[in-house]
This record gives structure tokens, C-alpha cells and sequence, in this order.
């Protein structure tokens, strides 16, 4: 349980990384986060394969949060992957994008998004959002035992 | 009169064709009936005059023989007063062979008693009861009996009875002349050719003699049938024309009757209608003949020539029907010249709107591409514009929170200057994109509320503390049809602009309104607040067209872009009025019914 990772960032700015942490750090959310930086990795890391074959598939994430501009594999497609597998079906995921087009909306949603979030400029306010979202997903949601 | 051809005049060419020939025929038909009912006419009041005359021919012929024949036994008398018996009546035999239509002459006293005959037993008859013996009695020189019977032999006989006078007029005897009446018309009248017949008629109307033309039946009237057209004309004493038809004939004749005046009797001739009118019926067939065929002609080719016309039309029109289905349409090239004409301009304007429409297409394509390289610019941008900037603030953010202290007053305030700026840079972003966004929705008409919706948008203001609807006022306005999002959007910006520019007013008032035209809505947003010179109006609904610094209200000027867009979407228009520090009215307006 102690080393089980409570979240599953996928980010390829590592600018938006180090800000993701600061504000995840500010809310006291850092303490299991892994990073990976492009969709192939999330894939084998949620999946156990590759880099990631001694990680067993069912410590699950507490919470992904994905971006869907990802080099290689790109987020619609790991969520796709996601939810189309048994045992990471339940997992909630929540988009962390900049990009606010409807179509990206819409076909997340369509794939089971639990969140869509922009990406705000403001910093204080990308602040407001990671705590919003760490105290919900992290502290206050209950899932399915898998 | 114009509106029953209107009604009656056909709108299709076949039927028009046809129509003309109808109305070219009639005419021709009028002219054939009139020619051939006077034609008719004539024929027939010719052979009714033709009629007469014979009929008064054969009347005087006969007139002449029974005069002839009075004379003749005149001389005889004279001869007889001189004679012995025997002589006299070997006198009597001779001449009575002579005629050949006398059967006998006889010789009688003057008190009525045959003394001679040439017929034999006929002696010492008395005549003194017929009535020509009185006739003579009271003073006539000749009479003629109608037909009477003989007291010998019992044979139907006229008696020709000439009294023989002496120089004081007195009654010496009476020669009789018994005449054969079926031999007259043998002797008077040349026979008629076809149907044509004559007749002589006694004074009581009895049928004398009869002169039959070869096609007339011999059952049709007999020797002393009576005859009631001949008793009409001895009755009124005038001769008497019209159709009459003959016992045992059932056929119409015309026919005409005479009178004989000497003799009391008529004379009558006719000829049957058909037989007359036999070269008019037949002209009359063969004229019909001959406007049928010219008619079924004349169907035939305006058939044949609505035919050669409709098909060539159709040819056509089949090029226009694949044309408008967008297929290559070429029609063939009829031989009538104005649709030849039209085949050939229309061959041209196929060609051209394929020339067109491939030119079309190709700027449709060219669009279509243009379209998604800017979607996929804007998507970059929305994307990759952003990162930077959430770097730039979230650094400098850091900056202030780890570092203010090395950083001084000053270096604080320039990056709270960054800060200023990422932010307005990343609501211009925002912006921008709504706005390249609302180019590609494509809009939905419904009916719309527009006072509900403008109390939604107010709402919704107020809550993003962008407004204080308490102070907005909504009028009545009209229901509008349009895209709910896009009208939506629209009202809002015009309200947040009305209630940001009255906001520095001591007592703010926006107003909202509309009102109904003939073929649209006219809406407005009024606010008293600070205006805007007209001669910048045109800068109004530019993009990031602003008339006021950021510092006095802030915005990005791409709002009243926007508000024109929706309404260009819409096929309708924007305009705006005002003047400085007296306030603006927004106008916009809705076409009514959907573009």
C-alpha cells in the first residue's frame, strides 16, 4: 500500500510538469505521483510492459491525469486503452489539457472521461484547480474495488 | 368572350395543334353546309318549276287533241246530216279506225238516242242522262265526260260530244267520240326517264292516264285512283306544287298540278326527291369524303408536327433533368430551327455550368482546405499558444513566491507586469478562438424567445460579475428564429458591453428592446453610458478593434465581432448609434423568416 502510486500524471511539457507539481506540492498532493512523458509509456506503465513489467496491472492509479497532446501514442487513445481493459476500466481519469475544442470534449466524454479540465493561464488559478480535483479524486470519491 | 377561349383554349401544344385545325375547319364546314343547303334549294324549286312546265306541256297537248278531235267530229256531223244510214255508218267505222285512241264514233239524235255506232249494240242506247249530252243540250259546242262507264260493254271511256248545229243554233244530232283513256298518254306525252311520271286527272280528280318513267312501280297509281293534290288544284282552281307521295310508292316526289282549263281536268307531273337530288347528295358525299381525309390529314400532321416539337422539347428538357442531377447533359440538335436554336444555347450553358460548377467545386475544395488548415491552426493555437504562456506565468509566479525577497519592489512589480500580460494574452487566446470557432458552427434555426433568452444572459453576467442586472430593463421583443447558441452569445456580449460602458455612470441604465418590421426584427441594446464618436463607428465590430484603453475598461475588442458574425451567420445585420458620453444603441437585426 505505501508504494502504491496515488497519481499518474502523463505530461510531455516538462515545464507543465514542474508546474503541475508545484501546484500539486502547494496542496500537499505530491507525495505519489509518477510522471511519464508520452502515451506510450503511460500505456506500459498502467499495463505493466516494457520499463514497467515488474508493476502489477491491479495497483491501479488513485486518479490518471492525462493530457491529450502526448508524442507517440496521443491521450485519446490511452484513455481509449484504458477503458477498453477489465481491470483499469474503473480507474478515474481526468483530461488536464490546454486545448478547449469541442471535439476533444465530446469524444472524451464519449470514452468515459471522469473530469475535463483546461488548463487555466493563471497560475493561482491552475492551483485552485489541482486542489479542487487532488481533494475530490484523492480524498472524497470511493471506487469499485477491483 | 375572351375568358370561356381562355377556359376552353387547351394549354398543351398537341392540344393547341389540334385546336387550330378545329378552328380552320369550322369555316370551311359553315361554307360546305351553306353552299350545299342552297344548292338544295334551287334543285328543288327548279324541279318544281320543271314540273309545271311539263305538266302545262302535257295539258296542252292534250288540250289541242281533244280540240283537234271536236273539230274533226264537227266535219264528220256535217257529213252524217248528208249520208244514207249505210254509208254514215261505214263512215262512222273508217274514222273511228283512224284514231287509233277512239275506240268508236257514234251518231245521236237530239233527243239522246244512238242512232249510228262504230260500236257494236250501241244502237238505240238512249245518252240523254250523261251529263255531256245535257251540256251540249244547253248550248255547248263540245264537251269532254269525265271518265264514265259504257252501257255496252261496261268500259271506262271518255266521250268526246260534239253537238252538230244548224245556222239558227238549233240541235240537229251529237257525234260522240269514245276515247281509249290508256291509250292518251301513249298519243300526248313522250314517257320520262327515271322516276319522272305524268298524269292526266279528270274534273272529279280520277286518275286518267298515266305516263310512267321505267323506274316507276307499277303498283304506284292506278287508272282512276283519286287523286287529292289534282281535286286541291280543280278545288282552289290554281296550280298546285310541293312533295307529295304516290299510293303504293312510299317515296317522297315533287311534284306539280295543272290545270286543263278547257277541259276541267289537270295535268300532273313529278319526279322523286332522291332522284333529283341524287347529284347534290353525291357532291355532298364526296365533298365529306373529302374533308375527312383532308381533316384526319390535317390531325395527322399537327399530331406529327406537335410530335416533332414536343419530342425535341423533352430532348431538351431531359438534358435539363440530367443536368440538374449533375450529370454531363448534351442534347442532340433537333431539325426545327428555333429548338435547334434552344438546343444549341442550351448545349452552351450546360457547357458553361459545368465550367462553372468545376470552378466552383475547385474553390469549394480550396475552401474545404483552407478551412481545415485554419482548424488545425486554431487548435494549435488554442494547444501551443497556451503552454508557453502558463509557463511564463507559473515561472514568474514561482519567482514572486520563492524569490520576492532578492527581487526587490521594483523587480516585483515588472513581473506582476508579466503576469498582467500572460493573462491578457491568454484571454485574447480564448477569445480569438471563439471567435475562429463561431466561423465554422454552422447555425440551427428554432424559434426563439428573445425576453428570456436576454434575462438568461443578464443572469448569467450577474453572476460572473460582469453586470448588475437590477439595473437592466427589458422591453418587449418580438420571437426570432435563429441559432439559440449563437443569439445567446451575441445578446450577452452586447449587454456585458452596455453594462462595462454605463458602469463609471452615476446611475447606470441598459435597456433592452425590440420591435417588428416587414421582413425582419430589429433589436437594440441601449446604454447611457460614455458613448462613442460616430465617425469611428466603422471600427465598432472589427476584431480587436477597441475605441476606449484598456485602462478605462478592459477587453479584448473582439466582442462586437463577434455580435456581427452571429448576425451575418444569421443574414442579418448589426449597426450601432451614439455619441460620446450620451450613451450607444446597439442594433442588431433578424431576418424573419430563415436565410
Amino acid at each position: 500500500m505505501t508504494n502504491e502510486v496515488e497519481i499518474l500524471l502523463v505530461e510531455d511539457n516538462p515545464n507543465d510538469v514542474e508546474l503541475a507539481l508545484r501546484a500539486l506540492k502547494k496542496n500537499n498532493l505530491a507525495n505519489r505521483v509518477f510522471i511519464v512523458k508520452d502515451g506510450a509509456e503511460a500505456l506500459d506503465f498502467i499495463f505493466g510492459r516494457g520499463a514497467h513489467q515488474n508493476r502489477r496491472v491491479e495497483n491501479v492509479p488513485r486518479v490518471i491525469l492525462l493530457d491529450l497532446k502526448l508524442p507517440k501514442v496521443d491521450g485519446i487513445e490511452v484513455l481509449r486503452a484504458i477503458r477498453s481493459d477489465e481491470r483499469t476500466k474503473y480507474i478515474p481519469v481526468v483530461v488536464l489539457t490546454s486545448s478547449s475544442e469541442d471535439r476533444d470534449i465530446v469524444e472524451t466524454y464519449k470514452l468515459g472521461v471522469n473530469s475535463y479540465i483546461v488548463k487555466p493561464v493563471n497560475f493561482e488559478k491552475f492551483i485552485d484547480v489541482v486542489r479542487e480535483l487532488g481533494y475530490y479524486w484523492l480524498l472524497l470519491n470511493h471506487r469499485p474495488a477491483v | 368572350m375572351t375568358l370561356s377561349l381562355k377556359h376552353w383554349w387547351p394549354n398543351h401544344l398537341r392540344g393547341r395543334l389540334t385546336a387550330l385545325v378545329l378552328v380552320t375547319l369550322l369555316p370551311m364546314l359553315i361554307a360546305q353546309a351553306t353552299v350545299f343547303t342552297y344548292w338544295y334549294r334551287t334543285r328543288k324549286s327548279a324541279e318544281l318549276q320543271a314540273n309545271v312546265e311539263i305538266a302545262q306541256a302535257f295539258g296542252s297537248f292534250c288540250q289541242r287533241y281533244f280540240t283537234d278531235l271536236a273539230n274533226t267530229e264537227g266535219t264528220l256531223g256535217e257529213v252524217l246530216l248528208e249520208l244514207e244510214p249505210e254509208r254514215a255508218l261505214a263512215l262512222l267505222q273508217s274514222r273511228s279506225s283512224d284514231y287509233p285512241s277512239v275506240y268508236s264514233f257514234s251518231w245521236v239524235d237530239p233527243e239522246g238516242t244512238i242512232l249510228l255506232s262504230s260500236r257494236p249494240g250501241a244502237k238505240g242506247i238512249s245518252v240523254a242522262d250523261r251529263r255531256y249530252f245535257q251540256e251540249i243540250l244547253q248550248g255547248k259546242d263540245w264537251t269532254v265526260s269525265d271518265l264514265i262507264q259504257t252501257k255496252v260493254g261496261g268500259d271506262d271511256r271518255l266521250v268526246l260530244a260534239r253537238g252538230i248545229r244548224s245556222n239558227d243554233r238549233r240541235l240537229r244530232g251529237v257525234v260522240l267520240g269514245e276515247v281509249v283513256p290508256e291509250q292518251l298518254g301513249e298519243t300526248l306525252a313522250t314517257p320520262r326517264g327515271g322516276g319522272g311520271l305524268l298524269a292526266l286527272f279528270d274534273g272529279k280528280g280520277l286518275v286518267v292516264s298515266l305516263v310512267r318513267g321505267p323506274q316507276v312501280p307499277s303498283s304506284a297509281l292506278a287508272f282512276k285512283n283519286r287523286d287529292a293534290m289534282a281535286i286541291q288544284a280543280i278545288e282552289s282552281g290554281q296550280q298546285i306544287t310541293g312533295i307529295d307521295q304516290l299510293p303504293g310508292e312510299d317515296v317522297d316526289r315533287l311534284a306539280a298540278r295543272v290545270l286543263i282549263r278547257d277541259l276541267g281536268w289537270v295535268a300532273g307531273a313529278s319526279r322523286p326527291l332522291a332522284e333529283v337530288m341524287a347529284p347534290v347528295r353525291e357532291n355532298l358525299l364526296y365533298t365529306s369524303l373529302a374533308v375527312l381525309v383532308v381533316t384526319a390529314i390535317s390531325f395527322l400532321a399537327a399530331r406529327f408536327v406537335a410530335k416533332s416539337i414536343i419530342d425535341s422539347v423533352a430532348v431538351v428538357r431531359r438534358g435539363a433533368v440530367n443536368l440538374a442531377a449533375g450529370n454531363k447533359a448534351r442534347v442532340s440538335i433537333p431539325e426545327i430551327t428555333e429548338l435547334a436554336d434552344l438546343a444549341v444555347t442550351f448545349n452552351h450553358m450546360a457547357e458553361q455550368l459545368t465550367l462553372h460548377a468545376s470552378s466552383l467545386e475547385k474553390t469549394a475544395d480550396e475552401l474545404r482546405r483552407s478551412n481545415q488548415e485554419l482548424e488545425a491552426f486554431s487548435y494549435s493555437v488554442s494547444h501551443d499558444l497556451r503552454a508557453p504562456l502558463r509557463a511564463i506565468d507559473g515561472f514568474a509566479n514561482a519567482l514572486l513566491e520563492d524569490h520576492s525577497d532578492q527581487l526587490g519592489s521594483e523587480g516585483q512589480r515588472y513581473l506582476s507586469i508579466i503576469r498582467d500580460n500572460t493573462d491578457r494574452m491568454g484571454q485574447l487566446i480564448d477569445d480569438l478562438l471563439s471567435y475562429s470557432r463561431l466561423g465554422r458552427k454552422r447555425p440551427s434555426f428554432e424559434e426563439i424567445d428573445m425576453e428570456a433568452l436576454a434575462r438568461a444572459a443578464a443572469e448569467d453576467l450577474e453572476a460572473a460579475r460582469e453586470a448588475d442586472s437590477s439595473i437592466l430593463r427589458v422591453c418587449s421583443m418580438p420571437a426570432a428564429t435563429g441559432d439559440r447558441t449563437l443569439i445567446r452569445q451575441a445578446l450577452s456580449n452586447l449587454l456585458s458591453n452596455a453594462f462595462k460602458f454605463s458602469s463609471t455612470k452615476e446611475r447606470p441604465e441598459v435597456e433592452i428592446g425590440g420591435r417588428q418590421e416587414a421582413d425582419e426584427n430589429v433589436y437594440w441594446v441601449r446604454d447611457n453610458g460614455v458613448g462613442f464618436d460616430m465617425a469611428y463607428q466603422h471600427k465598432l465590430f472589427a476584431m480587436f478593434q477597441r475605441l476606449h484603453s484598456m485602462k478605462e475598461f478592459p477587453g479584448t475588442g473582439v466582442g462586437l465581432a463577434i455580435v456581427n458574425r452571429v448576425m451575418h451567420k444569421h443574414g442579418g445585420r448589426v449597426w450601432a448609434e451614439g455619441a460620446v458620453n450620451q450613451g450607444a444603441t446597439f442594433y442588431f437585426a433578424l431576418p424573419r423568416r430563415q436565410p
